[in-house]
């Protein structure tokens, strides 16, 4: 671990010893760790009994609606409200006037308007109006009158980055009309030293997370205390965000996110809907609803930004990278807000050896929704680009798709120059690959998918590769109380987002100190119930509150075998901790004998175990998940059609806690890969800036009939070193390769590349007549 | 339109209330009923979180006015307990991992229990959920687990086979 940080305090730079961590035992799980244990909260989702944000109902709740821009760009002329009079139920109307000086922000401290009179898209929050109930406050929006004053707009990224209308995309501030770069080496030497040089230019659409519960939270003010619901993946983040809006300490806020209907990364933080529904809760005395409509979801600031990246690969002839140049815009929207989110950089920096790399991030300030972080945010842009560059480079170079990459291969990070997380000798993404190319029968596939020119159903195989930062860390947190009738209750503030984290940490628990997993209460995701911890996302979760869990849950164990020990008149380390039960094994002189776990925590001095654990620092090393997915496509070339005969993911994130959780989250990653690369694309309209499909009508999202029909996802079950479970995170890898993998199997098909997102009939029809004429 | 009296049956038990009758039956559901099993994730029809059965038969309960169920019998996700006995397709959704984050759980239950009681009402089950979205599974375990729930529920044979034969007609097809 490094053994200090160094921060700044009050202007001045200081270095932070890093705390000890109690060194744990090895970590060897049998009983609970590594079995396909179904969901602890499987029952209330079967039988809706789990009671989501959207559920909520208290007594006297008002519900808050906005007004929305009709205009992509403009100055608010006036605004009639005469009409609110007259509608019943109608009971209050919020201004921009009334929110000057609030704001959200993203990472960078970049902001976006609560309200605003100067709208910089379709769809932005002029005004807001809360009434008795959800229609009495709809027919409110619908009575107000806003005229406009138009102003000149683009929607195109590439048009305003022309303009001059851009930032710097990625983690820095950059100047505005400045791209970000980022340079290693010199890539005039590296194009030098190459024997090839290929360029092509790929873009991306624009995606929405399409969580099936859209974004609310219902929020009440009593005791001068707030309690929010919200569907969130960060609890803490939103009690920040809102202590910072109401200018309120932390300690007069309660957030409860239990039970949320999806994430994806746009539900990070407090939205403009929260801190209205908080605010008027107090204005109004009494509880708010706020809850955006299917179409709003694509109105507001989430989504995936499109991309359009320049890619520039020099290779030696044995296939070996010798000089990445990338070029990237993607539309961030006109308030800088979320830049961070769409540069595909990291995945052309991080990949694969190579000595010489530069890249340009231009996030462009397009009059459209903020962007925001959406599954594996920049790298599934990225992949799309650079994993069917790798794909063309091989082809081009005779030299098998799995080999090429095998051969590029880092053996250290290429960023940072830090080793990777042990243990060492082996590269989970070299075992992805190998793993997958043998189920998929790849190199038997490869020699073998021949097609008859007379058929127009031509059949092809791809493959594509990924890897992402998902070691977690701190800061996360645990306690976990054991009862005196063998009970007990872990609470971790960690959101559970539909991936299992409730399950996978009550089996931690359970590993640890013998208790059955029925038997363990989890309390998550309630800033007053729990400890804090980062939101969930950037496939941190497991690998961070895990650790703590584990620690949490030793200390229990510690206090249980103490008292064992006398009890059972046995050494600490020959007992065993299983099934509610601590057990002495026998021997010649004595049966073997157990005393439930129950006794122990009567005996012990509080009549209750308690212990608190809190997530250790990371090793200075560079903790990276891995993915290769394999696919067998037909393509039909009069129709532009393409059917997925079969799929294969591989992921490497470390140990594996519980296969079926681990499995699903595989297959769901995929699957919205697969929307990803075939269907899903929000559309803007050049002319008017609108969008053209603010639904699911028009916004295809895959549906079972989209599944493949022969789909296998498997793990490369390897404990990392890096914390004391072994686990790394597995959200976002599943999806980076999905696109690629595809169009490189369309490629193996049809002989022609699609480098547009998504790959829909017409786009295959038209790339094959570009190569026909 | 003012609003009107409304009956009908739910979950066994008859419920009478006014309403206007053009009330979204989902909100009839959710905000007079007082049960809130049946979520909304799309309110125009795409989704299917919000599938109820009306008489037995699927409706998204988003695009049925509440005067259509009167007199009929509404079934939502908390009618399927029996006798405090989850129903067969709940059993298999826990036992095989059909949920995740849930909130298209009780919808997608809804549609595969409708299709499960009548597996001649679609050609195939994927085409009986194709109106059901769900973001997090990638439907692999909402297949198996309405799979599992159709052979249990008796009438094997005759499902279980038949979509064993679709899947397969599915790959081979293009």
């Amino acid at each position: 671990m490094a053994d200090h940080t160094e921060v700044t305090v009050e202007g001045r730079k200081v270095r932070i010893r890093s705390s000890e961590s109690e060194p744990l035992p090895p970590y060897a799980p049998s009983v609970s760790v590594g079995h396909p244990v179904p969901r602890v909260d499987a029952v209330d989702k079967v039988t809706g009994r789990a009671v989501f944000s959207t559920d909520v109902r208290l007594p006297n709740m008002a519900h808050v609606r906005f007004v929305r821009s009709t205009r992509v760009h403009a100055r608010v002329k006036s605004i009639d409200t005469a009409a609110l009079s007259s509608i019943a139920g109608f009971l209050a109307l919020v201004d921009p006037l009334e929110m000057v000086g609030k704001s959200l922000k993203d990472f960078l401290g970049r902001e976006l308007p609560i309200l605003t009179d100067e709208p910089r898209y379709f769809g932005e929050e002029l005004l807001a109006v809360c009434a008795e109930t959800e229609s009495a406050a709809r027919q409110a929006v619908r009575a107000i009158r806003v005229e406009y004053e138009d102003m000149p707009f683009t929607v195109d990224p590439e048009e305003c980055v022309k303009a001059g209308r851009f930032v710097g995309g990625g983690w820095s501030r950059g100047k505005p009309g400045r791209p970000a770069v980022y340079e290693r080496g010199d890539v005039a030497k590296g194009f030098a030293s190459s024997d090839q040089i290929f360029e092509r230019t790929y873009r991306t659409a624009w995606n929405v997370h399409a969580s099936l519960e859209p974004h609310a939270a219902v929020a009440s003010f009593e005791n001068d205390r707030w309690t929010v619901w919200e569907s969130t993946q960060g609890v803490f983040s939103v009690r920040d965000d809102l202590a910072a809006l109401l200018a309120v300490p932390s300690r007069r806020i309660r957030v409860i996110g239990t039970y949320m209907g999806g994430g994806f990364g746009g539900k990070s933080g407090a939205g403009k809907y929260t801190f209205l529904a908080a605010y008027l809760s107090k204005k109004l005395a009494r509880p708010v609803r706020a809850v955006q409509d299917r179409s709003e979801e694509f109105f507001s600031p989430y989504g995936r930004p499109p991309s359009i990246q320049k890619l520039k690969v020099g290779v030696r002839k044995d296939g070996r990278i010798m000089a990445i140049e990338q070029m990237g815009v993607h539309a961030t929207g006109a308030y800088e807000f979320g830049a961070e989110w769409g540069s595909a950089e990291n995945m052309l920096t991080e990949m694969y050896a190579c000595d010489h790399v530069r890249t340009q991030s231009y996030a462009a300030l397009t009059n459209t929704p903020p962007s925001c972080a959406m599954r594996a945010p920049g790298h599934a842009q990225g992949a799309f680009a650079l994993e069917q560059m790798i794909d063309e480079i091989a082809h081009a170079l005779s030299i098998d798709p799995v080999e090429i990459r095998l051969k590029n291969l880092p053996s250290r990070d290429p960023e940072s120059g830090k080793t990777f997380a042990g243990p060492a000798g082996v590269h989970g993404m070299a075992e992805c690959l190998k793993k997958g190319a043998e189920l998929f029968a790849w190199r038997k596939k490869t020699s073998e998918t021949k097609n008859d020119p007379a058929t127009p159903v031509k059949r092809g195989i791809g493959v594509a590769a990924a890897s992402w930062s998902a070691g977690g860390g701190p800061p996360a947190s645990a306690t976990l109380r054991l009862f005196s009738d063998g009970t007990a209750e872990l609470a971790v503030g960690a959101a559970d987002i539909g991936t299992g984290t409730r399950t996978v940490l009550a089996q931690i628990a359970a590993e640890e100190t013998g208790l059955r997993v029925d038997d363990i209460r989890v309390i998550n995701a309630d800033t007053d119930q729990t400890s804090y911890t980062l939101p969930s996302y950037g496939s941190l979760t497991l690998a961070s509150a895990g650790p703590a869990v584990r620690r949490a849950s030793h200390a229990c164990r510690r206090q249980i075998l103490a008292l064992a020990e006398d009890v059972l008149q046995a050494p600490a380390k020959s007992l065993t901790l299983a099934d509610g039960k601590v057990t002495r094994p026998g021997s010649k002189k004595k049966p073997a004998e157990s005393v439930a776990i129950a006794e122990f925590v009567s005996l012990s001095p509080s009549h209750e175990i308690f212990g608190r654990g809190d997530r250790e620092g990371n090793p200075d090393v560079a903790i990276k998940a891995y993915a290769a997915q394999f696919a067998a496509v037909s393509v039909n070339v009069e129709t532009g059609v393409v059917a997925i005969d079969e799929w294969i993911a591989v992921n490497e994130s470390g140990r594996v806690v519980n296969p079926r959780t681990f499995e699903s989250q595989q297959i769901g990653g995929v699957t919205m890969g697969l929307g990803m690369a075939l269907t899903e694309d929000r559309v803007f309209d050049g002319g008017t800036g609108r969008p053209l499909n603010p639904n699911f009508a028009d916004y295809k999202l895959p549906t079972i009939q989209v599944q493949p029909s022969n789909f296998i996802a498997v793990a490369v079950d390897r404990p990392t070193d890096a914390n004391v479970i072994g686990a790394k995170g597995l959200g976002e890898p599943p999806i980076i390769p999905t696109a690629p993998a595809l169009a490189n199997a369309i490629h193996s098909a049809t002989g022609v590349r699609i480098d547009t997102l998504p790959l829909s009939p017409k786009g295959i029809l038209d790339a094959l007549n570009r190569a026909k004429s | 339109m003012d609003k009107a009296p409304v009956s009908f049956r739910i979950n066994g038990k008859t419920w009478s209330g006014s309403v206007h009758p053009l009330k979204r039956l989902l909100d009839t559901i959710r905000e007079d009923v007082g049960l809130t099993g049946t979520k909304e994730g799309c309110g125009e029809g795409e989704c299917g979180a919000c599938t109820v059965l009306l008489d037995g038969s699927p409706v998204m309960s988003c695009l049925v006015p509440t005067c259509q169920a009167e007199g009929k019998e509404v079934t939502t996700i908390e009618g399927l307990v029996r006798d405090g006995e989850l129903h067969p397709m709940q059993d298999c959704f826990i036992q095989e991992g059909g949920a995740q984050c849930g909130i298209c759980t009780p919808g997608m239950i809804m549609a595969a229990v409708a299709y499960a009681n009548d597996p001649d009402s679609a050609e195939d089950m994927r085409e009986a959920l194709a109106g059901n979205l769900c973001r997090c599974t990638g439907y692999t375990r909402i297949y198996e687990a309405v799979r599992c729930a159709m052979e249990k529920m008796g009438d094997s044979g005759r499902s279980g086979k038949k979509d064993e034969g679709s899947r397969k007609k599915k790959a081979g097809a293009t």
